[in-house]
């Protein structure tokens, strides 16, 4: 009786938790019984990741583990022959290329062989197996980032690969459906970044843009490349497909700076490199693309009315100076997916998969360090705007404090205003700590720097940006609870407006100069 | 442990059974077992896996016993690589009695059938793909020779190579510029299994990207029918690659049709960061 009250106890809480997960029974009768004959337990089951049972009883949804218990029944899978099935789903900026690379160094590290069946360009299965024997089945599917996400809330996809975040509806459809908060939990982690850039021909003779161009070409209000400097010749846009995400994301990090819109192209590509090929060919030619799909055409700097300026490639978008950047993502279902399947996140989010990822053409998460030397531009842009509020002596302070220091390549936004970081950065926290906790910076001072916008009294930015600086070093601190902090120091610094990133008459500009960037001494 | 962990305690006792995200119970609920995975560190293959043969020739002897056929024709046979631009050997075959019989080469774990002429000669240039490039002949009745050489590592070398088991219908494109003047090369005379290779043999003088595309026709014979191959890739700075393809039958709805598959392959990107 007592166990029949505790079964219902925790059906009910399983149930609760669990529920929704029943999109994947498999609606088998089955009996589980204890080892020593004394209990059964009658259900459906549900699913079998090769460790565990989850089966649908009159108590909820529970998870058993298979060694102890003895299962009977049509729904039983046979422990022995048992094939872990993963689907991925998600974006082509993930599914065409990284993916497949990412899962043959993973078969390769695993010492597992690997067969790849495909079924057309956007499915792909592939075969993982170990002494003749098949040990999982990697479903990969290459849609989009909405259809990623719709297909893990829909239970058919047990990673989805994105390159945003989920909108409130997916997080509200998610949260029904039982998948759990897809931004609590780890659920989301980036695995690499790429950036959205405008490219073209090499013969058309343009090298950069500034955000107002790019607005004026896009929303149809500049036709002619002459305007521009380059040849006279009409502005040929080319555009991904709708469904690649790159357009709303253009539309909401350019065109809605200066309400524009943007206009109906000539060309639109479903397949990237359709679009750089194109583009690549025709003089005329602008498109829109991301960094790691640039082919043969060039890439368009990117300047700003108050003199910045910044060409878009590895670097740039790794330091996070170049301000579109794009992290490409896994998130996952709160249920447990099947070893196999967490191995193979492990191995994406280890410093393993880095060299993977760059051979892709993307930028890997590794935190790297370079010289304040190298950041001439940045310090050419900051004395450029030195005015009132930032005098030269405020400059001098900062070159005081930073001079000597290397930068590390992590820098932390925020997702709204100043309350919470951004998916990037929560990743930036995860990198930061880990390797910390590994010792690799033993003996140095990690300096973290807060920033500002220039919007209110200098001042208060002052004040507001070291706060920034505190907070991100105490979830760092926070985060990193292996690491031996007798062997690494840890201080917050400020500099206010003192050193922008871009331009601060658009609210684009500023939200890109508020950050936190880490300096190494 | 409150009321309901005592419960789950007992349960798990009796079962093993075990409910996730219940904070009374984690420890009963199974380990996460990430911790017992193969997570150590990843060391990614040596990318130095490219090599060209030293500038000599070598050659081996086949038929030494009989020297002379039924007709009196000196069957003394030899198999020689010659010397060829960097990346590549010349292949020649001179068995005199050996008109039009089948041979099999092997390379690099690929495959392809030739037969040869009606002099028992055969010529070609021929892309070395394994730094420990041995060159495997088979002939009738399984008579096999192999030659290997010493090699010179040239990093900068890059091909893809794709083996069909027994495919005519079905090759490897290259989207590619005037300026390398090179192209897919198809091994193998269509009697049998066949090696499609397109080989990049210097560094480009700036960044350049190869599209790489797997193009099929689908015909009567080959609609219903999964086509394989396997897949050899040396792109730049990047360890050689070596897995299984199967492409799914397309279904004989689409006979008349062509294939093309843009993603199987990774592009062949001359430079980077």
């Amino acid at each position: 009786m007592q166990l029949l009250r505790c079964l219902r106890a925790i059906a009910f809480c399983a149930l609760a938790l669990c529920a929704p997960t029943l999109a994947l029974a498999q609606n088998l009768d089955v009996t589980l019984t204890s080892r020593d004959g004394s209990i059964e337990l009658e259900g459906r089951m549900v699913s079998y990741d090769g460790e565990f049972y989850r089966v649908d009883t009159k108590y909820g949804l529970l998870t058993i583990d298979s060694q102890g218990v003895r299962c009977s029944g049509a729904g039983c899978p046979n422990l022995d022959d048992y094939i872990a099935e993963i689907t991925l789903s998600g974006t082509p900026l993930l599914a065409d290329s990284l993916v497949p690379a990412l899962i043959q160094a993973f078969a390769d590290r695993s010492q597992y062989e690997l067969l790849r069946e495909v079924r057309d360009d956007t499915r792909s299965t592939f075969v993982l197996r170990q002494d003749e024997r098949v040990v999982a089945r990697l479903e990969l599917r290459a849609t989009s980032t909405s259809e990623g996400f719709a297909d893990l809330i829909a239970e058919v996809a047990d990673i989805a690969l994105v390159f945003r975040e989920p909108t409130a509806v997916e997080r509200n459809m998610a949260e029904t459906a039982g998948v759990g908060d897809l931004l609590q939990r780890r659920q989301g982690r980036v695995v690499a970044i790429d950036g959205i850039v405008a490219i073209k021909s090499p013969s058309m003779p343009v090298r950069d843009l500034s955000l107002q161009d790019m607005s004026d070409i896009f929303s149809g209000q500049v036709t002619n490349w002459a305007n521009f400097g380059g040849s006279n010749l009409p502005i040929d846009l080319v555009y991904p497909a709708d469904t690649s995400g790159a357009l709303a994301a253009f539309q909401a990090t350019v065109m809605d700076q200066f309400e524009a819109e943007l206009t109906a192209p000539s060309n639109r590509f479903s397949n990237l490199e359709d679009l750089a090929d194109h583009v690549s060919r025709t003089t005329g030619a602008l498109g829109l693309t991301t960094l790691s799909q640039i082919g043969n055409a060039d890439v368009l700097a990117l300047t700003g009315s108050c003199g910045f300026k910044q060409r878009p490639n590895l670097a740039s978008v790794r330091n996070e100076d170049y301000p579109f950047a794009l992290p490409l993502m896994f998130y996952t279902p709160a249920r447990r997916l099947p070893l196999v399947a967490r191995e193979f996140i492990e191995f994406v989010a280890s410093p393993s998969s880095d060299t993977v990822i760059r051979r892709a053409g993307l930028v890997d998460q590794s935190v790297r360090s370079m010289q304040f030397r190298q950041q001439g531009d940045r310090l050419a842009l900051a004395v450029q705007m030195a005015g009132e509020d930032v005098d030269l002596s405020d400059l001098k302070r900062l070159v005081d404090a930073l001079g000597s220091l290397e930068r590390l390549s992590t820098t932390f936004r925020f997702r709204d205003g100043a309350v919470s970081l951004d998916a990037k950065s929560r990743e930036n926290v995860l990198r930061l700590a880990k390797a910390m906790e590994l010792g690799v910076f033993d003996g140095r001072e990690l300096v973290f720097v807060g920033f500002s916008d220039s919007e209110g009294p200098a001042s208060a930015n002052l004040v507001l940006s070291q706060r920034r600086a505190e907070a991100v070093l105490n979830l760092v601190r926070e985060t990193a609870r292996d690491a031996d902090l007798r062997r690494i120091k840890l201080s917050a610094d400020a500099h206010g407006e003192a050193l922008p990133m871009a331009c601060d008459d658009t609210s684009w500009g500023r939200a890109i100069n508020r950050r936190v960037e880490v300096w190494l001494k | 442990m409150g009321k309901l962990g005592r419960c789950a305690l007992a349960l798990v006792a009796a079962v093993g059974v075990t409910v996730p995200a219940l904070a009374d119970v984690a420890q009963l609920v199974a380990s996460d077992r990430t911790e017992n995975s193969k997570s150590g560190p990843y060391a990614p293959p040596d990318i130095r896996e490219s090599a060209v043969w030293t500038p000599r020739e070598l050659s081996t002897k086949l038929d030494i016993q009989n020297t002379r056929n039924e007709f009196g024709l000196d069957c003394h046979s030899h198999v020689k690589l010659v010397p060829s631009s960097p990346g590549w050997v010349g292949l020649k075959i001179d068995a005199p009695c050996r008109a039009e019989e089948p041979v099999a080469l092997r390379h690099a774990g690929l495959v392809f059938d030739i037969h040869l002429d009606g002099f028992g000669q055969f010529d070609m240039k021929f892309p070395i793909l394994h730094i420990q490039g041995e060159i495997e002949f088979v002939f009738a009745q399984d008579q096999t020779v192999k030659l290997s050489a010493e090699q010179i590592e040239v990093p900068g070398r890059s091909y893809v190579a794709v083996a069909w088991s027994a495919d005519q219908d079905t090759w490897l494109e290259v989207n590619t510029d005037a300026q390398t003047g090179n192209g897919v090369l198809r091994m193998g005379d269509g009697s049998g299994r066949v090696v499609d290779v397109y080989a990049l043999d210097f560094k480009p003088s700036g960044p350049r990207v190869e599209r790489m595309f797997l193009r099929s026709i689908v015909t009567a014979a080959n609609c219903a029918h999964s086509r394989s191959a396997k897949i050899r890739a040396k792109l730049p700075n990047q360890p050689v690659v070596t897995y299984d393809l199967s492409i799914a039958a397309p279904g004989c709805l689409q006979v008349g049709t062509s294939m093309v598959l843009k993603n199987v392959l990774q592009d062949l990107k001359a430079a980077w960061e």
